[in-house]
């Protein structure tokens, strides 16, 4: 098995299309997910191997049918955002960018302006169900978990996309953070036409338009310059063991909607590790911050958990015994259509829970998770679809509300 | 059983998402509708239990409530709107009484559905009415809470309701598909998620036709409901809206002409619009599409009954050449094809609600709840029949519309005044600050996805809210040129009406050539937005004279008439440093620019005063 770790850089913006059709309106318009998902990164992967494969060995020739067989093995087994100032020629941890964490609240200030980040602590209900709310359905456990109550009046304010690396990792500690700036790649359209080859004109209609996320921006903090970033998409890679390719990926990608070129820079695996500055202690709670969507078999509930009596029960990755589930706070389920470009289909839809989801846990008997399971957690597998890197967290300190009359 | 009286909350969604799927009009307004059905479903449950009702007011539960009258067209002359957020005060057991609720909030919705599925059959893939009920059974999200009233009462109650409330919409809970669909069935084409419940073959022509399905276009259980759920002819194309003004003045001016029109649409089959009691809609019942000659081909293709392409664009030739072209001939203005969503919404009403939960209780919030009530049956005269739009939704304090562009900012100012007329008898000084409202409009172009031109209204309405509330925002995307957005309070010392009517008289006059208004732009952009303090009262002073020289300048074939800071709305730039009055020539270029689009769109046309019927 080899290990490739690299960075995708897109030179022209990426138009990764969701699953709305073209004939949303009387004049065609493509949508795009405001960020590449790893399924469409890991489908640009195996036609990269697949023509890699065929290139470096004299006589190999894949139908789609053999393609779909062999390039099944290749792997994405790390997908972080990246973010860096165009002057700067390597990546490093410092520039991973991470999904804004649904524990974290912008308050407004005056005006509309942003005042703080207020954290979201899920508290425990109160004895004697003074008070009580009611979900969609029957369930006896979702109803048993706790919620965060939001001390501020007032509406939220929109967050970022992303958070930066140090204020993740400050978060992750359960220090407070400052007002994180505007990050997030901007989303221009295209507008397309057909020319009519007989009159050299446009057709009118055949005019569309697609959304295409800009990669490239310029960036301006208070009075300094205006400095240029450019985005990233930081991975790693692994190939099927017995067609492995050498140096793979070779040459720029085709990435997204029209295959947009793609350059790709090597990078070290050093750039996904859990950082230095992360030192956590031991802690009575766990937060787990879903740094890429997660794939459960039963939608918002993690795998491996089942119900017993009025709490959820299971255990993690890398933690010693069963762990109660306290609280979740996930936002809606992001749906993700692809088309299989073997059988030229539509594949079926799934359901995924969105990056930056946050789950709360206590271990069933009490103790404590220790440093090192915290540290062992960053960038753990969790739930399905590991071959799409699917289902990564980042690990948190929590401290649970103490029982009450203790 | 509980015997102590609880503040119940209840809340429905997903709203915004839902609502803004749509790719025809009837989507828009029955996606919208079929939310109030549900939001109404909840609250005559809470009153059956006994529960009294604050929000929405009881008085807005009369009527009929469920059955075919509820979508048919007698409903939609009356769209009620529901906020999805319901609160009432309960003295039996409020967990059965959210239940009961919940369990009404869902037969809503499968009674609606069970009507389309009746009417829709033929249109169905085989076994889809299994992932269908799926889609169905998943799609509402459904939370409730309630506290009981102590020593804090009614106020602390509701507070640490809606708290909880909130707090448990943290997590939005969903499921994975269990329904295992044929391999290749394609999603939806709204939704993007869903898989599609349509069969792939497809006639031209019937049903397909009748509800204006695309060829090659899907929609899940959500999306059919939403497009089969009322009568194809309650609906106003959007197109239709947008040319409102041109089609009246057309009818009053050149009826000859426009008759002709109506008569080839009737013998081509299109479909035609009923609505009555609009005079202007009747002016022509059908979509405005066909006004544009370059969309008259695509129309005809989609309503043909096969036949050869050769044949169907001969025939749309003929079409254009007798009926269309005449007409644009002889108004001597061609349709501006552009239309604005209005998006309105109260400000300061939570602040508000919790100031007169603390000083009136109860009594207080009911009568707030009558008066949002009032404000919304009036929104809908305001919208429709005093200025020619069409409302998709007023309830609470909102407000969604689509409107003329003519018309759009004097219904905008009507529907703000009106707010405040009918909440101020009701607060009664009882609050430090009086709601007001806040309006966006998003301009767009009529062919432009309903998705999107909500998305304008939204953004634009948003704006509004960060210019200081109590404001109006225009946000104008034309497909030529970057979005434009202004943004003024409604108590400028000169208001937005007035303010943009004199833009447009100046503009319209030609006193003021937009090319001047380019020049200002281009020169100020060549200058630093954030000048250094040192040279701030320099850059003031540079950029004063730069526009007072572009201004007085006269140009080659126009008469020599030099105009000053004060003719176009700048008098307070020269007392400005650098940076305002930088920010002042961008704010006055998206201001005039704004005002162009609004004098073309209006250009020859009668404008509405409101206040007609």
């Amino acid at each position: 098995m080899s290990q490739e770790c690299f960075v995708l850089l897109p030179r022209d913006g990426l138009s990764v299309k969701d699953g709305r059709g073209w004939y949303t309106s009387e004049v065609g318009r493509g949508y795009s997910h405001p960020w590449p998902l790893p399924t469409t990164v890991r489908g640009a992967l195996r036609a990269a191997w697949g023509q890699d494969l065929m290139t470096t060995q004299p006589g190999v020739r894949m139908t789609p049918e053999e393609w779909e067989q062999r390039s099944a093995g290749v792997k994405l087994t790390r997908f972080v955002a990246l973010r860096r100032s165009l002057a700067e020629s390597s990546f490093k941890q410092a520039h991973r960018m991470w999904p804004f964490p649904a524990d974290a609240v912008l308050v407004g200030g005056e005006k509309g302006a942003v005042g703080r980040v207020e954290q979201l602590l899920p508290r425990r209900p109160a004895t004697g169900r003074a008070a009580t709310t009611l979900g969609p359905d029957e369930d006896a456990a979702r109803e048993g978990l706790w919620h965060p109550r939001w001390a501020s009046k007032g509406k939220p304010a929109p967050a970022p996309r992303f958070w930066s690396e140090a204020e993740m990792v400050r978060w992750l500690l359960g220090h407070d953070v400052a007002i994180p700036r505007e990050l997030s790649p901007e989303q221009r359209t295209d507008v397309h036409v057909s020319i009519h080859p007989d009159r050299q004109t446009a057709e009118d209609t055949m005019l569309h338009s697609r959304q295409v996320v800009e990669l490239l921006r310029l960036e301006r903090e208070g009075e300094t310059a205006p400095r240029a970033v450019e985005w990233a998409l930081g991975l790693c890679c692994e190939q099927p063991t017995r067609d492995s390719v050498r140096g793979f990926p070779s040459g720029v990608l085709g990435l997204g909607g029209r295959r947009r070129l793609t350059n790709v820079e090597p990078v070290t695996p050093d750039l996904f590790a859990c950082p230095p500055e992360f030192q956590p202690k031991g802690t009575k709670g766990l937060r787990l911050v879903l740094a890429t969507p997660a794939s459960f078999v039963r939608g918002w509930l993690p795998d491996g958990f089942e119900q017993d009596g009025a709490v959820y029960v299971g255990t993690l990755p890398g933690v010693t015994g069963p762990v109660v589930l306290r609280a979740a706070l996930v936002p809606r389920a992001q749906d993700v259509s692809a088309w299989d470009m073997v059988k030229r289909e539509p594949r079926r839809t799934r359901r995924w829970v969105p990056a930056g989801a946050v789950y709360f846990f206590e271990k069933q008997r009490g103790e404590d998770f220790t440093a090192e399971e915290l540290r062992a957690l960053w960038l753990a597998s969790w739930g399905g679809g590991h071959e799409e890197a699917l289902g990564q967290v980042l690990p948190g300190v929590w401290t649970p509300p103490p029982a009450s009359g203790a | 059983m509980a015997t102590q009286s609880q503040v119940l909350v209840l809340k429905v969604g997903p709203v915004q998402g839902f609502i803004s799927q749509s790719r025809r009009t009837r989507d828009l307004w029955f996606g919208s509708h079929l939310l109030s059905q549900v939001s109404r479903a909840m609250a005559r449950s809470l009153q059956a239990s006994g529960a009294e009702l604050i929000f929405p007011h009881p008085e807005q539960l009369q009527g009929p409530t469920s059955g075919p009258e509820c979508v048919g067209k007698e409903d939609a002359d009356t769209p009620k709107g529901f906020p999805n957020k319901v609160l009432a005060v309960v003295t039996g057991d409020p967990e059965s009484i959210a239940r009961a609720a919940r369990t009404a909030a869902r037969d809503a919705l499968f009674k609606a559905w069970e009507r389309v599925r009746d009417k829709c059959g033929g249109l169905f893939a085989e076994g889809a009415d299994a992932w269908a009920n799926e889609q169905l059974e998943t799609f509402l999200e459904f939370h409730a809470a309630w506290v009981p009233q102590g020593e804090g009462g009614y106020a602390v109650a509701l507070e640490e309701a809606e708290a909880l409330l909130e707090a448990r919409r943290a997590l939005r809970e969903f499921k994975a598909w269990a329904q295992l669909v044929p391999a290749g069935t394609h999603k939806s084409s709204l939704d993007g998620g869903r898989p599609s419940v349509l069969r792939g073959k497809r006639s031209k022509g019937g049903e397909w036709k009748g509800l204006r399905i695309g060829e090659r276009e899907e929609l899940d259980a959500l999306g059919l409901l939403k497009r089969a759920g009322g009568d194809p002819g309650q609906f106003v194309p959007v197109p239709s809206i947008g040319l409102a003004a041109w089609l009246e003045t057309a009818s009053k001016e050149h009826n000859r002409e426009l008759s002709n029109l109506r008569g080839a649409c009737s013998d081509g089959g299109f479909t035609k619009v009923h609505r009555t009691d609009l005079s202007w809609v009747n002016a022509f019942p059908f979509d405005g599409q066909v006004l544009f000659p370059e969309r008259v081909l695509p129309c005809f293709e989609e309503w043909s009954d096969g036949g050869d392409r050769k044949s169907v664009q001969r025939e749309s030739e003929r079409f254009t050449a007798g009926a269309v072209q005449p007409l644009l001939d002889v108004m001597g203005v061609a349709p501006y094809p552009y239309v604005a969503c209005l998006c309105a919404d109260g400000d300061n009403m939570g602040q508000a609600l919790r100031e007169l939960a603390v000083h009136g209780g109860i009594e207080a919030h009911r009568s707030v709840s009558r008066a949002l009530a009032n404000f919304t049956s009036e929104a809908k005269d305001i919208v429709q029949s005093r200025f020619r739009g069409m409302l998709v939704y007023a309830g609470g304090d909102d407000v969604l519309a689509f409107v003329c562009p003519p018309d759009a900012v004097a219904c905008a100012r009507e529907l703000a005044s009106a707010f405040q007329r009918h909440l101020k008898p009701a607060i009664n000084g009882a609050v430090k600050e009086l709601p007001t409202l806040s309006v966006g409009l998003g301009i767009g172009h009529v062919l432009e996805s309903l998705g999107q031109l909500l998305s304008l209204g939204r953004q634009a309405e948003k704006a509004a809210k960060n210019a200081g509330r109590n404001a109006l925002a225009i946000l104008l995307a034309k497909h030529a040129g970057r979005e434009r957005l202004w943004t003024s309070s409604w108590v400028n010392p000169v208001e937005p009406v007035g303010r943009l009517a004199q833009d447009m008289a100046l503009l319209s006059s030609g006193r003021l050539p937009l090319s001047k208004v380019h020049e200002v732009e281009a020169m100020s952009r060549r200058f630093a937005a954030d000048v250094a303090d040192s040279h701030s009262k320099e850059q003031a002073e540079v950029l004063v004279d730069e526009v007072r020289r572009i201004l007085s300048r006269a140009e080659a074939g126009r008469r020599e008439d030099p105009m000053s800071l004060a003719d176009v709305g700048l008098e307070d730039l020269s007392t400005s440093d650098g940076r305002k009055a930088h920010a002042k020539l961008q704010e006055w270029v998206s201001r005039v620019l704004v005002a162009e689009t609004l004098e073309r769109a209006g250009r020859k046309l009668e404008p509405r005063k409101g206040g007609e019927g």
